[in-house]
């Protein structure tokens, strides 16, 4: 069981990233990753939606019929999501407000639902919860290497405490859209060039 | 196996869940609404104070606010702003549609009628990191004491000729938009004005 659990977040964090090996979770990797502080709440938000969304789709599993289990994974994945909005709101508004429309646009993070279909609902409840909080830690740590490059370079700041100083002229291009798609993108070739490498 | 497919069952699964869910959500909501609604209102407050110019902590906002700000009677939303006992302007709220949906704020302006005192928006709906920039200090900051066109259009885009404030790259939409709803509030606040 130990080893099986750590294969299963060696899988989600490494070998199958979500975003650089499955490319799911991209649209809100590209839009909140201007900002570190911004990308590890995002992270950190989606880890729990992924956890405890697996963690109940595997507990309810085997009571589930199997033609309604869609909606069932939505309603359960859309409950975390509004708790999540909720907190965030109630604890830490400036965050809501950073985040804004993204918060609610979890929902339609492919992670979540690929990670439900794709595991939880073969697997018991704690080995689905690993699998999903190890796809969220995948997912976050993709989103602060690219947030990392696109501060610094952009405002010349890590989360928000200026580090290149004033003579650091901003590279206005990083923080915005096309900024994300080109760390991406490198990002996504090198670990493919890696992993071909590798194996090969 | 078969029961589990069954209509009624089906029927009955998702009723459970969904009176379950409802339930968990109703009392967060309930739970965290004093919470939210101080939040708001001290939100409002900070705007109103930032229209007038001045910046306020989470510390001294209720403060700086029954001090400088003084509703105006029989209009909604519509504050004097005093600087000790002297009038130094008026904060009036505007609202319209932006790029992707409706936004709020609050415009000050100088008794004389020929600066800006301070802009600052409190509701959007516009995309984080593009048209939501709209929030961000450098643009909000533009509108503190910054001198009117004498004829409307009041506010223009750099770099048209005479203009007096920044758009910002990547939303121009919402820029132009926000633009125009200034510029309306600023005719109708003069023209009333004007009237009096």
């Amino acid at each position: 069981m130990a080893s099986k659990s750590k294969q299963v977040m060696k899988k989600a964090i490494l070998t199958e990233n979500p975003v650089l090996r499955q490319i799911l979770g991209i649209c809100s990797a590209l839009a909140v990753t201007n900002l570190m502080m911004n990308s590890l709440i995002m992270g950190l938000a989606l880890t729990f939606v992924t956890g405890l969304s697996s963690f109940f789709i595997s507990a309810a599993r085997k009571y589930t019929p199997k033609h309604i289990r869609m909606i069932v994974q939505t309603m359960i994945i859309a409950v975390l999501v509004i708790v999540v909005d909720v907190l965030l709101r109630a604890f830490y508004p400036t965050m809501s407000k950073a985040l804004g429309p993204y918060v609610g646009l979890i929902i339609t993070n492919c992670i979540i639902m690929g990670r439900a279909e794709a595991f939880a609902m073969n697997n018991p409840p704690v080995l689905a919860f690993l699998d999903g909080v190890a796809s969220g830690i995948g997912y976050t740590l993709v989103l602060l290497a690219i947030a990392f490059v696109r501060e610094l370079l952009g405002f010349g700041s890590l989360f928000g405490f200026p580090v290149l100083g004033a003579s650091w002229t901003n590279w206005t291009l990083m923080i915005m859209p096309p900024g994300a798609f080109f760390m991406l993108g490198i990002l996504i070739w090198i670990t493919n060039n890696k992993k071909e490498g590798g194996q090969a | 196996m078969k029961k589990r497919n069954s209509l009624i069952y089906s029927v009955l699964f998702m009723i459970a869940l969904t009176a379950f869910t409802t339930l968990i959500l109703a009392v967060l909501d309930q739970s965290t609404r004093p919470r939210v609604e101080i939040q708001q209102q001290m939100e409002t407050h900070q705007a109103i104070l930032f229209s007038a110019g001045i910046e306020s902590t989470e510390e001294n906002v209720e403060s700086l606010y029954t001090e400088r700000m003084k509703p105006v009677a029989g209009e909604e939303n519509v504050y004097e702003y005093y600087e000790g006992s002297e009038l130094k302007g008026h904060v009036i709220p505007f609202e319209g549609s932006l790029l992707w949906g409706s936004a709020t704020g609050y415009l000050g302006i100088a008794e004389d009628g020929k600066s800006l005192l301070g802009m600052d928006i409190v509701s959007n709906a516009e995309t984080p990191g593009l048209g939501g920039r709209i929030t961000e200090d450098w643009f909000r900051k533009q509108f503190q004491s910054l001198a009117l066109k004498e004829e409307p259009p009041y506010l223009i885009y750099r770099p048209a000729a005479g203009g007096n404030v920044d758009a910002i790259t990547g939303a121009t939409q919402t820029s132009e938009s926000l633009r125009i709803i200034l510029n309306k509030t600023l005719t109708e606040y003069f023209e009333k004005k004007g009237g009096n």
